[in-house]
Formats: structure tokens, C-alpha cells, sequence
């Protein structure tokens, strides 16, 4: 079927409507990676034979990741009528308990992590409401605004991970998807889609923060008969999986996304740029195409429209630095993956030397409801300067790792506390390390910094990919910085000297230190090589590696002056 | 014409024109590693470092490669400009002691001692003899491989550049002056025994090639392979067939 106007894309609404909220009842089963790797597979299977044996009239489907990843797998059930319950850390022996209270139309208290009686439709702002009437055994469960977790959150980006079934396009119709795209081509012009992102102020989700609107507007002028769009999958940061929640919870908001991006700046392809080998997000993301073009979503003539859009999948390199813009189209050009010079920007002359504008995922998937709910709405979310939610991975010595979607301004320690559950047991809080291994420490006694690009730049970090790395008073900040330092001199391309030679020589300088036969000088000279990098260098990655030597020489000097003047390690971590 | 000021200095240019050009028009001198004038820039090696203030808003950029405009100003001697440069050399020192330009380049700013640990690399991997080969040549015989710390200058996959067209352009372009090169009068095959005789050949080690001398295509003459020098400094494009055709014929 093509859908060729909004009546048409009403009746896939309607079928998706009908596979989330059927007449039976639907349970739902997160089945990322990390899921799988809880033995979520078993679980399904064991849930469709339990239903089926019991007679239950029933629908197991995978769905995404809701992000409490210390509860995989994580189980969903909902019952017409009644409240959705989200269950955690579902293992098979508990499966027929779990079953036995659905055949009941009851919920399980003790697996039961909270529930849901409405949930808000985050493209139209409609609530939906599962139950008008919450029975007396659902009330004891707490609702998910009670729940710790989400008390903090606000999904725009995630909105429907772990919702829909990501292999289903109606599923995606269902909660408002392909609606921005409809109301960009049929009301609105490219000009008007890029004033509305303009005046949205979204700022790049990839790391920089530079304002998403502006570079559109760049391009859409540019002189270039051929544009490209790109989508920025590389994720190369050690330990994060951003951009895999995105891609496997919804693959269809990058497209949507991709598309308007297209049609505002005037391009009739678009690049999505993955890590190479990274099979699962493959799988959606290709199904995901193949989906929208049977649907007329890409294609010629999107939507009965004039306009015509095509997504290519690209597997990457693999290599960190092949996320860097540049790198990243030489890659997609089929040459080595390194950065160039651009005093020229891509906007203007990127790909194929064609004006190309290069986004994160998240800032793609962001577009579609700020294109349906205008910039207002989104303008009132996050900070003066930063707008909108950060998607933030939170992993170190916290109690719960996990993946969750704040708005700007919320606190680090409100994500370490509410998100992370706080720091493990028996320690304290020491540094904070925000956007991965580019990003500087941060200290304790800044926990309160508000998630703000702005303010974290000022505080000599970055926002970054959203990457938070917790670190407790066991962590030895020399250790840290030599560790990640070590991480980038591999991953440096090694194409300008700097960077080449600086990363090598600051490496050297760490590994002596925490050998124990620092000098007094090094510290000067570390500072040095820092000052001269961040300036001199070719691309970002050699500007921002001494971010992290540079934090912790601000912040834990007396750290690094008790490795070479009294030898020790504070934290007993470096063995000397 | 283009009007900015370089240290103070008024000057007027042409469009198109880099800060580097510009500069040394004005004979206001900015060292370079990686620069050619008939290649385009690498922005390699960052020594050429200045700092741009345009539109109120001062930002560091490689003069190589950063184009003049409108009411620029260009400083090339800040405090912290010399800094970055110095640190750049010292780095460089450490690396390639033992390279003339590097040793000269250090005497020249003052660094007397590196402090780091000393390595002794004879490339400085700057990259103009795989540029020049790519670019002007056309035989894209070199390349890098590896990367970070670990990165190098060889013939593809660390075999034999079998493009390598033995015109020494690499070894011209050189400002480490570690491409060595050998004209020999008879190569012969390698296999023991029966030697077949090959005629004279040039080797260029750094590449594991030895290129055998041609026919002329037009006075059947055997002819060593010829230096496109003179068309790079006059920064002219090579003639068609230039490879296959000797001195006298071309
Ligand atoms: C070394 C390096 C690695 C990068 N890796 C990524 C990445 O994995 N994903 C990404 O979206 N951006 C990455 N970036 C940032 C991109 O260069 C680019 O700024 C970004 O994709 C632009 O999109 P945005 O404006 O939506 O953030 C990287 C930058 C550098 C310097
Ligand atoms: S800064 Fe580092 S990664 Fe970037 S071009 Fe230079 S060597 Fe390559
Ligand atoms: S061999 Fe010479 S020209 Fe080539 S990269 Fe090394 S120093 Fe530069
Ligand atoms: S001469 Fe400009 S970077 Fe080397």
C-alpha cells in the first residue's frame, strides 16, 4: 500500500492502533542486545508456550529498550481495560506465576517495577488512557511517575523505545509518527521547516551543540545542485549505547527525522552512517527502509508530494575518529577514513564536495515533534541556552547502569541519584566525566552543574555524546586521565603532528607518574603540551583530547603532586 | 585586491589568496613543514600556526590553508602563537633528532633540549611525498598506513609501490631528506643461478622499487625515468605521456 495523503496515512494509523492497543491482550518484551544477553529470547519463549498452554488470547511482541537496564529483561503486559504494568528482571521460572495472573487479569505486586494508567503521545500531545478505572490490586503497584526512574525524565528522543515494536511502521503511524513529515509537505515550505528548527534553537546532539537550524539554513543556501543529508550513527565512545537504543527501540524517527531534514534543505539522498559491524542496527534500520519505501514514505514523490528522498545505509570504518564530520564523509567517499581541513564547512562543501549537513541521531530524531508540536513547545523544555532533553548513558560506580532522556538543566546529581540510584554503597562520589573519553573530570563538589552545554564548557568539560561516566573515591584521577588518553592516542589518525606526537608524549608523562617516577616538571609540561593541542590541532579530536588532563591538572592537582612528590598513589591504584 | 594587516602591517592581495601567500609576499616569515607551493595544503604539520581576528571574534588557523579576507587582521608572532610552535618543534625534535631541517628549525627557536624521550625516526611524516605522488604525479604509488603513533609512510600494504614510476618527485619533496635513491647500470632478476640481465634501473629504497629504465616512444632510445621538477616549481601540469617519452623527445 502507498500512502499518498493523509487520509491514507490515517488508515495505517488506525491498523497500528489496532497492534497496540488490540482487543487481547499484548505483552511486550524489551529484546536489545543487552536484554538478549539476560536471556530475554528464553523468556519469550517460555511466555508464548505458558499463554498458549493456558489458553490465553494473547500477543508476545518485541519491542525496544525502556532503559532500566539493571532490570532486564523486562516485561510488559497489558490487559484491555486495565493499567499497563512493566515487570523487571522477568527470569523463565518467574514466567508462569506471571501468567497465571494475566489468565486472572491481575498483576504480580512483587515483579511488578510500576504501572501505567496514561501515557502522553509525545507527537500530538494527546494523552492516551489505558484505564478509566484502576483496580484495587493495580493501585498498590506505583505509578511511573512515582517511579524513581522517570521522575526525572522527559522522552522526546526515546519516546517510543521500548513502547513499539520497532519492525512495525504502523506501530510507529500508532503514536504520531510520519504526522510532522505530512504536515512539512503539505503546509509548510522548506524555509518555514527550518525557521521552526531555528527558532526550536536544537542544538547538535553529536557532541559540539552548534545549533541544528543554522546549519540547515547554511546548506539550503549553499550553492550545489546536489545536497545530501547524513545521519551520524558512528558512536565510536567506548561502553555507550546511545545511538543503539535509538536505532533498535525506533528506527523509523531517524528516518522521519532524515526525511524533513531533506526536504528543509533542498537534498534528494541521505546517508545514514553506522558503525561497522554492528549487525542488529543493521537489520532495523534496513527493514525500516524497505518499510517507508513500500509505504511511499521514501521514494518519489513522498506522500502524493513533488518531493523525492532516497536513505542509503553506509557501514562504516568502525574507527573512533571516523565520527568526526570529515572523516566521516572521506569514509563515505571510499577514502581512508581521516579528517581534513575544513575552513570551508560541509554545510557548504562536503560530500562529493556537494553541500552536506551532517546531525546526530538524536538531534534527527528530535525533529519530528518539534515539526509537529512547533518551537514553542519545545523552547519550554531544558535551559535558556539549551533546549530540549539530552539522552544520557550512565554507567561507572553507580548502583544502576542505564540509558535515560533528561531535560536540560536537570543536575548531575539528580542523575546520579534518581537515574543511578546513587553511588555504590560504602563510597563517595569523586569525579564526574561527561561525553566520554574527550570530556574533562569534573569534581565532586560540581555535581550540581546543571546538564547545559553551555555550563559544562565553562567548567572545562563537554556535553558530548552524553556519555556520564561516575567515578567514586577509589578512582585514581591520574589513572583515569592516563586511561583515557591512552584510548585516544590509539584512535588519534595521526595525520598532524600534534596530535600525533602530543597524545604519544602525554601518555609517556602519565605512565611515569603513576609508575612513580614523576618529576616536578611534568606538570608543566603536561600543561603545555594541553595548551599547545587544543589549539593547534587538525580536528576535534586532537583539540579535545587534553580535556581530560586539563580538568584533572585544575581540579586534582594535589592528586598528581602526591604521585611524584610522595610517590603514592592516594587511591592505591596505580602500582608503583 | 583584498585589504588585511599582518602584525600590524597593511597589505593589500589578491583573492584566493592564503595568509601563508600573503604573508610571504610581505616577506613576514611563518615556518612551515608541510608546505608547497605547487601541491595544495596538508595543514599537517600546524607549525604555520597564526591568529585570525575577523568579524571581532579571534580564533587560531593554520595559514597554509586559511584563505585571506576583507578587514582580517593576522597576528603571527603572539606570545602564544610562538608557544604552540615551539612545542610543536620540541615534539618534533624528539621524534627526528636527527633531522637536519628539524635540528635547524630548533636552533632557530631556541630549544636547546627536548624533554621528552628521545626517538630517532627519519620521516617526520609530513606527508608531501605521498601528496606530491598522489596529486601532481598521478601514480598514487605511496600511502600511509596505521595510524596514531604507530602511523607510516610506505608502499601499499608494506609490499613494493608496483606504481611507483621512479621519477623521484618523493625524494625532491622531502624536507627530511630520508627518501633515498640509486641509479644502478644493470639490475638483474633475482633468482639464483642464471642471472637474466635487466638493464639499468632505479631504486628507491623507502619503497622496495627498482624501476627499469624505457623506450622512448618516439626515438626508441632507452631513457632514465625523467624529473617532473621543473613543471612542480613552475607549478605547471606534467605533459601528456611525459613518462614515455625521453629528455630530448619531449
Ligand atoms: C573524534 C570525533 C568523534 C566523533 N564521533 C561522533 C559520533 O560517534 N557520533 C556523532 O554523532 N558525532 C560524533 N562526532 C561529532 C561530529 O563530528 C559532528 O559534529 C556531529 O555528528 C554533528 O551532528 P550534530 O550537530 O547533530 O551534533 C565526533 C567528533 C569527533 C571530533
Ligand atoms: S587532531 Fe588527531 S585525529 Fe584529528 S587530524 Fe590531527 S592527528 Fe588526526
Ligand atoms: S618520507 Fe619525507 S616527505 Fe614522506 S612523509 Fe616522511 S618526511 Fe614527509
Ligand atoms: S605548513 Fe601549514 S600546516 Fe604545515
Amino acid at each position: 500500500m502507498k500512502v499518498k495523503s493523509i487520509r491514507d496515512l490515517n488508515k495505517l494509523k488506525s491498523e497500528g492502533e489496532k497492534l497496540l492497543r488490540p482487543k487481547n491482550i499484548r505483552v511486550q518484551v524489551g529484546t536489545t542486545p543487552y536484554a538478549l544477553s539476560r536471556k530475554a529470547r528464553d523468556v519469550i519463549e517460555k511466555l508464548k508456550k505458558e499463554l498458549d498452554q493456558q489458553n490465553i488470547d494473547a500477543t508476545v511482541v518485541r519491542v525496544g529498550c525502556v532503559g532500566i537496564c539493571y532490570e532486564e529483561p523486562v516485561v510488559e503486559v497489558i490487559i484491555p481495560g486495565k493499567p499497563k504494568v512493566t515487570y523487571g528482571s522477568i527470569t523463565v521460572d518467574k514466567v508462569p506465576s506471571l501468567v497465571k495472573a494475566i489468565s486472572k487479569g491481575k498483576a504480580v505486586k512483587k515483579y511488578a517495577l510500576y504501572r501505567t494508567d496514561q501515557e502522553e503521545i509525545i507527537c500530538s500531545g494527546k494523552t492516551f488512557s489505558y484505564a478509566s478505572r484502576v483496580p484495587s490490586d493495580y493501585k498498590k503497584i506505583p505509578l511511573a511517575c512515582e517511579f524513581k526512574f522517570f521522575q526525572p525524565q522527559v522522552r522526546i528522543a526515546l519516546r517510543n523505545a521500548g513502547i513499539i515494536n520497532p519492525d512495525s511502521i504502523e506501530e510507529y503511524v500508532a503514536r504520531g509518527g510520519y504526522s510532522a513529515l505530512s504536515k512539512a509537505l503539505t503546509k509548510m515550505t522548506p524555509e518555514k521547516v527550518i525557521d521552526v528548527v531555528i527558532k526550536a534553537d536544537v542544538r547538535g546532539r553529536g557532541g559540539g551543540g552548534f545549533p541544528a537550524g543554522l546549519k540547515w539554513k547554511t546548506c539550503r543556501e549553499a550553492k550545489g545542485k546536489e545536497k545530501y543529508v547524513l545521519c551520524n550513527c558512528s558512536e565510536g565512545d567506548p561502553g555507550i549505547g546511545m545511538h543503539k537504543t535509538l536505532i533498535e527501540s525506533d528506527p523509523h524517527s531517524i528516518l522521519e527525522g532524515l526525511i524533513i531534514g531533506g526536504y528543509a534543505i533542498g537534498a534528494m539522498e541521505g546517508y545514514i552512517y553506522l558503525h561497522y559491524g554492528y549487525a542488529s542496527g543493521k537489520e532495523k534500520l534496513l527493514k525500516a527502509i524497505d518499510q517507508a519505501n513500500e509505504y511511499g514514505l521514501l521514494g518519489k514523490n513522498i506522500l502524493g508530494s513533488d518531493f523525492s528522498f532516497s536513505i542509503i545505509l553506509k557501514e562504516g570504518a568502525g574507527a573512533y575518529v571516523c565520527g568526526e564530520s570529515t572523516a566521516l564523509m572521506a569514509t563515505l567517499e571510499g577514502r581512508s577514513g581521516e579528517p581534513r581541513p575544513k575552513y570551508i564547512h560541509t554545510a557548504e562543501k562536503g560530500l562529493w564536495d556537494c553541500p552536506t549537513n551532517l546531525n546526530n541521531v538524536e538531534t534527527w530524531c528530535n525533529i519530528p515533534p518539534i515539526i509537529s508540536r512547533g518551537a514553542g513547545w519545545y523552547g519550554k523544555i531544558g535551559t535558556k541556552s539549551s533546549k530540549g532533553t539530552k539522552v544520557i548513558s550512565l554507567t561507572g560506580n553507580v548502583n544502576r547502569s542505564c540509558l535515560a532522556e533528561v531535560p536540560m538543566g536537570t543536575t548531575m546529581k539528580e542523575v546520579i541519584n534518581k537515574l543511578g540510584g546513587g553511588i555504590v554503597k560504602g563510597t563517595k562520589l569523586k569525579a564526574i566525566g561527561v561525553g566520554g573519553p574527550p570530556a574533562g573530570l569534573l569534581p565532586a563538589s560540581l555535581a550540581d552543574l546543571p546538564i547545559d552545554f553551555d555550563e559544562l564548557v565553562k567548567a572545562g568539560s563537554l556535553l558530548g555524546s552524553g556519555g556520564m561516566i561516575v567515578m567514586n573515591d577509589k578512582t585514581c584521577v591520574v589513572d583515569m586521565a592516563r586511561f583515557f588518553i591512552k584510548f585516544l592516542e590509539e584512535e588519534s589518525c595521526g595525520r598532524c603532528f600534534p596530535c600525533r606526537e602530543g597524545i604519544k608524549r602525554m601518555r609517556e608523562i602519565l605512565d611515569g607518574l603513576s609508575a612513580g617516577i614523576g618529576k616536578d616538571e611534568d606538570i608543566d609540561l603536561l600543561q603545555e603540551i594541553v595548551d599547545c593541542l587544543s589549539e593547534a590541532s587538525l580536528c576535534d579530536l586532537g583539540k579535545s583530547a587534553p580535556n581530560v588532563v586539563r580538568s584533572t591538572l585544575r581540579y586534582f592537582r594535589e592528586e598528581y603532586k602526591i604521585h611524584i612528590q610522595q610517590q603514592v598513589c592516594p587511591s592505591k591504584r596505580c602500582t608503583m | 585586491m583584498i585589504k588585511l594587516t599582518i602584525d600590524g602591517k597593511k597589505i593589500q592581495t589578491g583573492k584566493n589568496t592564503t595568509i601563508l601567500m600573503a604573508a610571504r609576499e610581505n616577506r613576514i616569515k611563518i615556518p612551515t613543514l608541510c608546505h608547497h607551493d605547487g601541491l595544495s595544503p596538508l595543514a599537517n604539520c600546524r607549525l604555520c600556526v597564526v591568529e585570525v581576528t575577523e568579524k571581532g571574534r579571534t580564533k587560531v588557523v593554520t595559514s597554509c590553508n586559511y584563505k585571506v579576507a576583507e578587514g582580517m587582521s593576522v597576528e603571527t608572532k603572539t606570545e602564544n602563537i610562538i608557544a604552540m610552535r615551539k612545542m610543536i618543534v620540541e615534539l618534533l625534535a624528539s621524534r627526528s633528532p636527527n633531522v637536519k631541517l628539524v635540528r635547524e628549525l630548533a636552533d632557530e627557536m631556541g630549544i636547546k633540549d627536548t624533554r621528552f624521550v628521545l626517538e630517532n625516526e627519519k620521516c617526520i611524516l609530513c606527508g608531501l611525498c605521498v601528496h606530491v605522488c598522489s596529486e601532481f604525479i598521478g601514480a598514487r604509488a605511496i600511502t600511509f598506513s596505521g595510524h596514531g603513533s604507530e602511523k607510516i609512510v610506505s608502499a601499499p600494504l608494506g609490499s613494493s609501490a608496483k606504481d611507483c614510476l621512479g621519477c623521484g618527485a618523493c625524494v625532491e619533496v622531502c624536507p627530511a631528506q630520508c627518501i633515498t635513491m640509486k641509479d644502478i647500470e644493470e639490475a638483474r632478476t633475482y633468482s639464483s643461478g642464471d642471472h637474466e640481465h635487466l638493464g639499468p634501473a632505479r631504486l628507491i629504497h623507502n619503497w622496495n622499487v627498482r624501476v627499469l629504465w624505457k623506450k622512448c616512444r618516439v626515438c626508441g632510445n632507452m631513457f632514465p625515468p625523467p624529473s617532473p621538477m621543473k613543471y612542480l616549481k613552475e607549478e605547471k601540469p606534467l605533459p601528456k605521456q611525459f613518462f614515455e617519452t625521453c629528455e630530448k623527445c619531449q
